[in-house]
Parts: structure tokens; sequence; C-alpha cells
């Protein structure tokens, strides 16, 4: 299969590699100034998210999770903190990018998924996975064709490839956002309550696209206000008033040294707070 | 379709729907969402489509974008017959022939908004792929979103993400943009910066058909299709009987029939005996009171969207005046028989008390004029 080919079978994907991490958040603020004063959506996160999590990120609406999950895709500015993403080798302090240098990184690392699909009503499927492919220009014209044809085969949905989004289901369009969402082949996955317009039994088949996903190497954040969601995940962590109020890693600590790639970004032996309460 | 009576070298429609069926199908059985739709929209024209919830305007709207497919008929824009190609080609086609603008805006979330508009040129590839950027600004500009252009966007307002979609779908300057509650999402002051945008597009020469729900603005767009129950109301009759709900306008359609008289010719003798209430579609007809001794005496010119026969199918007399064509030119009629026209009065106080007063208001004037005529 497609991904398949894409993941070195030397490198260990699962369970997911606990010492490099992947995606760092470095006591992340994010405050909103409305009329009637600051709101703290997020306040001091601090979380190391590894290569090949299943990594749910549960609470309810307001909590602050869709904001998290955009201070990890940079589409909105953290009012203090660092989000620094270890890809290709390189560590990239993501909000320190120029916008345009975020916008081609965005497209390159980072797939994400939506809760109402986004698909574009007038394009054919095959064409709407097409789209990341033409903007990051990773892929010629032809070749993104065949990768959008391979991408509808792994999500079961080669056969309607010429459809438009609106003659397919619900399930169905999700899982062809999820193919767009990896049309360049990011390691990264983002789902925003990828569920939460499917019934029960096309949510199922999702998860398993997931799942599959995940066994290819890729690393899902998936935020979701449904707590009875969590078994599903390799890890979980409960927001909370913008805290992270549980992590469900089992005597997770305190990693001290940093890998040598972020050592240029982040001081070295700088103790970094774990402030959440562990569950009990 | 009845001939049009339009004077000069026939236009090219800009889009046009040839019987036009919808059926869906679900567990329940067989749902006929369109059943039969005829309509010709002009070139420049600015259509607002319009129907309760459920009436099937929305699907109509899809007919023509061609996100969803007839079950039945023909669909032509710009002389194209748009479901005689694959989906493929279709979508090409569209790209270059028709915007598209959504109630909910449909960017893409994580584009800038000039990155949204630029997709359907990087789609066609109409443009050289070093003009795109400069376009895509250029189309921002119209829609005062210059400033905004790098902004992803949920970073703008709602009202300006639907301005980005507008200028998304005039991207590759298609002649027909088709907007499906454009405004359905948006506050009063956004809604009225989107409607004067597209009379601006509408005067340089676009045909614009929009499907709303808010009668409001219909007072902006130059003609207003009514759809109930999956077909199209006789747009004289709900230009004459604006008062009857939709069902009732449709009950309306169903019984009409049409004549056309020829200029100058007579409709209706004084002392006729009337059985209908005639509504003037197109021309002009007069309304005369035949001298016995005297030159005749002309009451009234009764134009398109205006009606006669209502004193007689009330009160149940014979004509009191003699009506004629013009002139200048041929009349088409839409007629509604008595017992139809009265069952409906009956059913629409509203409708019933419009026409009370519209024929004390000409019975006085009759009076009036037959008094002096008499002097």
């Amino acid at each position: 299969m497609l991904l398949r080919k894409q993941s070195s079978p030397t490198e260990p994907v699962s369970p997911a590699d606990q010492t490099h991490p992947l995606i760092q958040l470095r006591q992340v603020y994010k405050v909103y100034e409305t009329v009637a004063g600051d709101f703290p959506a997020l306040r001091d996160i601090n979380v190391d998210i590894f290569p090949g999590e299943f990594l749910g990120v549960i609470g309810k609406s307001g909590a602050g999770k869709s904001t998290l999950m955009n201070m990890i895709t940079g589409v909105d500015h953290l009012t203090s903190g660092e989000v620094i993403i270890h890809t290709d080798d390189q560590a990239v302090s993501i909000h320190s990018l120029s916008e345009n240098a975020l916008a081609l990184w965005r497209g390159r690392s980072v797939g994400v998924v939506y809760q109402s699909f986004q698909l574009l009503p007038m394009l054919t499927l095959v064409d709407n996975i097409m789209i990341p492919m033409d903007l990051c220009g990773l892929y010629g014209r032809t070749r993104s064709r065949a990768r959008a044809l391979d991408l509808l085969r792994m999500v079961e949905l080669e056969e309607h490839a010429y459809k438009l989004p609106g003659h397919i289901s619900g399930g169905q369009q999700q899982r062809v956002a999820i193919a767009r969402a990896l049309a360049n082949d990011p390691p990264i996955l983002i789902a925003d309550e990828p569920t939460g317009s499917l019934d029960s039994l096309t949510a199922d088949h999702v998860f398993e696209v997931f799942e599959r996903l995940i066994n290819d190497g890729k690393t899902i954040i998936m935020v979701t206000h449904d707590n009875s969601l969590a078994p599903r995940f390799s890890r979980h962590l409960v927001i909370q008033d913008g805290e992270i109020i549980q992590d469900s890693t089992p005597g997770f600590s305190n990693p001290g040294g940093l890998p040598g790639s972020s050592a240029d970004i982040l001081p070295k032996n700088q103790n970094l707070p774990y402030d959440f309460v562990r569950g009990n | 379709m009845r001939p049009t009576l339009s004077q000069g070298p026939p236009i090219e429609a800009a889009i046009q729907l040839q019987k036009v069926v919808k059926t869906f199908k679900n567990a329940a059985g067989e749902f006929r969402v369109l059943k039969g739709i005829d309509l010709t929209m002009q070139r420049g024209e600015f259509v607002a489509i319009v129907g309760k919830s459920g009436s099937g305007k929305s699907t109509l709207l899809n007919m023509i974008t061609g996100i969803d497919h007839p079950t039945g008929g023909k669909v032509i824009i710009n002389g194209t017959d748009i479901y005689s190609m694959s989906e493929s080609r279709r979508s090409l086609w569209r790209g270059r022939n028709l915007g598209i603008v959504f109630q909910f805006f449909q960017l893409l979330p994580m584009l800038t908004l000039r990155e949204n508009v630029m997709l359907p040129m990087d789609y066609v590839g109409r443009y050289d792929f070093d003009e795109r950027p400069n376009r895509a600004m250029e189309l921002l500009q119209l829609v005062g979103l210059e400033q905004q252009a790098d902004k992803l966007p949920m970073a703008v307002s709602t009202g300006q993400q639907q301005g980005a979609a507008i200028a998304r779908a005039l991207a590759n300057d298609p002649p027909v943009i088709a907007a499906d509650e454009p405004t359905g999402n948006l506050d009063s002051r956004s809604s009225e910066a989107i409607i004067s945008l597209f009379e601006h597009l509408v005067n340089s020469g676009k045909t614009i058909a929009m499907v709303t729900h808010d009668p409001s603005l219909t007072d902006k767009t130059s003609r207003t299709i009514i759809i109930s129950d999956g077909e199209l109301v006789d747009e004289t009759v709900a230009r004459c009987l604006p008062l009857l709900t939709h069902r009732q306008m449709l009950e309306a359609t169903r019984n009409l029939q049409h004549f056309t008289h020829q200029p100058g010719s007579f409709i209706l003798r004084q002392g006729q005996h009337v059985d209908y209430l005639f509504m003037v579609e197109h021309g002009v007809v007069e309304v005369v009171l035949c001298g016995q001794n005297r030159e005749d005496t002309r009451i009234a010119r009764l134009g398109p969207g205006q009606f006669f026969g209502e004193i007689e199918l009330v009160q149940g007399g014979e004509s009191i005046a003699c009506i004629r064509a013009a002139a200048d030119g041929p009349v088409e009629l839409a007629a509604l028989h008595r017992d139809p026209f009265i069952k409906l009065l009956g059913d629409s106080e509203l409708t019933e008390e419009m026409i009370g007063r519209i024929v004390q208001t000409r019975l006085e004037e009759n009076r009036t004029v037959s008094h002096r005529s008499r002097m």
C-alpha cells in the first residue's frame, strides 16, 4: 500500500517512540482580548507529543482544545511560549516563522481534518485531493492525479473518484477529507472532531483509517468532546479551562535532557514544568 | 415554452432549464423534488429564486451548478448542454463558466484568502501562472479585502469570508454566478454590501441566479422566481396577486390559461359576460368606455402585473367597459377562471381585501369618467 512503502521498516513506529518528541509545546499561553477583559484560553501548556502517537485531546466545548490545535497548526498566534516541531531532522519553532514560511511549512508537514469535512462541493473527489498538491508543488500534475487516486484507494473510495462530494455519504466525505489531508504526505495529522457529524458506525470506519495510518507511522492528534472515545487513543489528554488536567501516560515524567536536534532552540537542561494533575 | 414577445434580435439565454425533473429515493419511496421545471434566464438578469424551506429552491440551483444532477430534462447554460458531458469535463467547464457562492462560504480554512481566490485559476489554467497572484489581489480589491489577502479565513469576519468567496467565484471571470443563500449567514450590513456587489456585477454584464428566503433581497433583483412544492409559480400570478401564499399561487398557476391578442384587437366588449380574471403578462391593454353616439373614452392603460375582470367576477355582472390590446403591440394574458379565482378569494382574506379595495377604486373612477363623458 502507498503509505506502507513510505515508512521505513527500521524505524520503530509502534508503540510510540517516547525519546524524541515530534511536537513540543512550551509554556504556551493564549489570551483573547474581549470587551469584558482578557480571556485566557490556554494557560501554561507544556506537552511533548511523540512520533506514532494517536493522541486524543478531550475537553468540553470552550475548554481550549480547538485553540490548542490552532497553536499546533499555527493558524492562530500564541500570546507567549513556543511550539517546536521536529520534522525532516529540523526543529522548527513555528510561531517564529513568517506567515509565508509558516503556510509552506504547514502545507507539507500537517494535514488537517475538520468536523464539517470542508470539501469543495463543486470539485470531484479526486480534484479535491489534488488541491494541496497543486498548492505545494511537490508533485507534477500527472503524479498528483495518480497519488490522489492512490489515496482514494487507501480510504476505499476509488470507485467514487469522479463524483462530487454531495453524491456520497457524510462518512465517505470524511474519508475523502482524510485522503486530502494526506495529500502531501505530512508526518502529522490533526483532526478536529472528525467523527462529530457521523453516526457511530461510520465513525468506526474513520477510526479504522486512523489506526491504519498510525501503523504506517503517522502521528495523529484528534480533538473531541466525547470522553467515551478515550480508550481508542494510544494516549489522551484532558483539557479544562485552558489547562491540561490529565495525561493518560502512566508515570510520565520530566524527560530532563532534550534531544540534540532541539538544542539550538531550547536552552540545555531547561527544567520543563509539567503542571498537569496526573489522573487519580 | 410559450413564445416571448421581446422586440429586437433574440438574445441567447444565459440559463435554460427544460422539463427538469429531480427525484430522490429513500426508504419511504420516491420523492419528486422538481416536477418538470421550464425556466429561461436572459443575460444580465439578476434573478432571485425564492421558496419555503423544502420547496426545492436549492435543488433547482444545484441543477444549474451541476452539484446535483437532474433525473430528467436538460440544463443549457450559455449554449452548452451541461449534462451531456462527464463529471470531470463538467467540473472543468464549470470552473470556466460558473462562479458559485455558498451560504457557508466554503473557503478552505488552511489557505489564505488570496490562495482561496487563486484555487479556481490553478484548476482551470485560464490565466498564466505568474498572473494569478495579481489577479487574485485585484479581485480581493473589488470586494474591499486587499488588506486581508494574506489572512486565513478564520481571522476575518463572516461578511469578509463571503466577500472572499465571491472573489473566488469571479476568479475565472465566469459569465454566470449561482449563489445559494449568500447572505443567509450574515448580518444586515454585510448582506447589503454583498447585494450591492452583486448589483455591480450585473451592471457589468454578469447573470446572477440567487436562492434566498429573504424577501427584502428580492427588491434588489430584476426578477423573482417563486418555487413551491417543486413547481414554478407563474411570474404574472406572483406579481398580480402577491398576497397569496406560495401554495395558493401555485394553485392559480395550475389553473391558468394563456391568451394572445393582436395589436388593437378587442379582448372584451362592453356588456359581454366575463368568466376570467385577466392578468397582463406582456404588452398593454386599454380600458375604454365605448360611446354609443360619441367618441370612445379611454379610462385606463394596464401593463404587465395589472389585471382586469375582477369587478365583474366579484359582482357577477357583465363587462362594464371595452378592453382592447393597445395599438403598438400584441398582448399576452394569463387568465384565471371564475371558479378557482373565487375559491382563492375565499382562502386568502388578504387577497379578498386587496381585490375589494381595487374594485371600489375602479368603480369610482368609472363613475367619474362616465359622468364627465355624458356632460
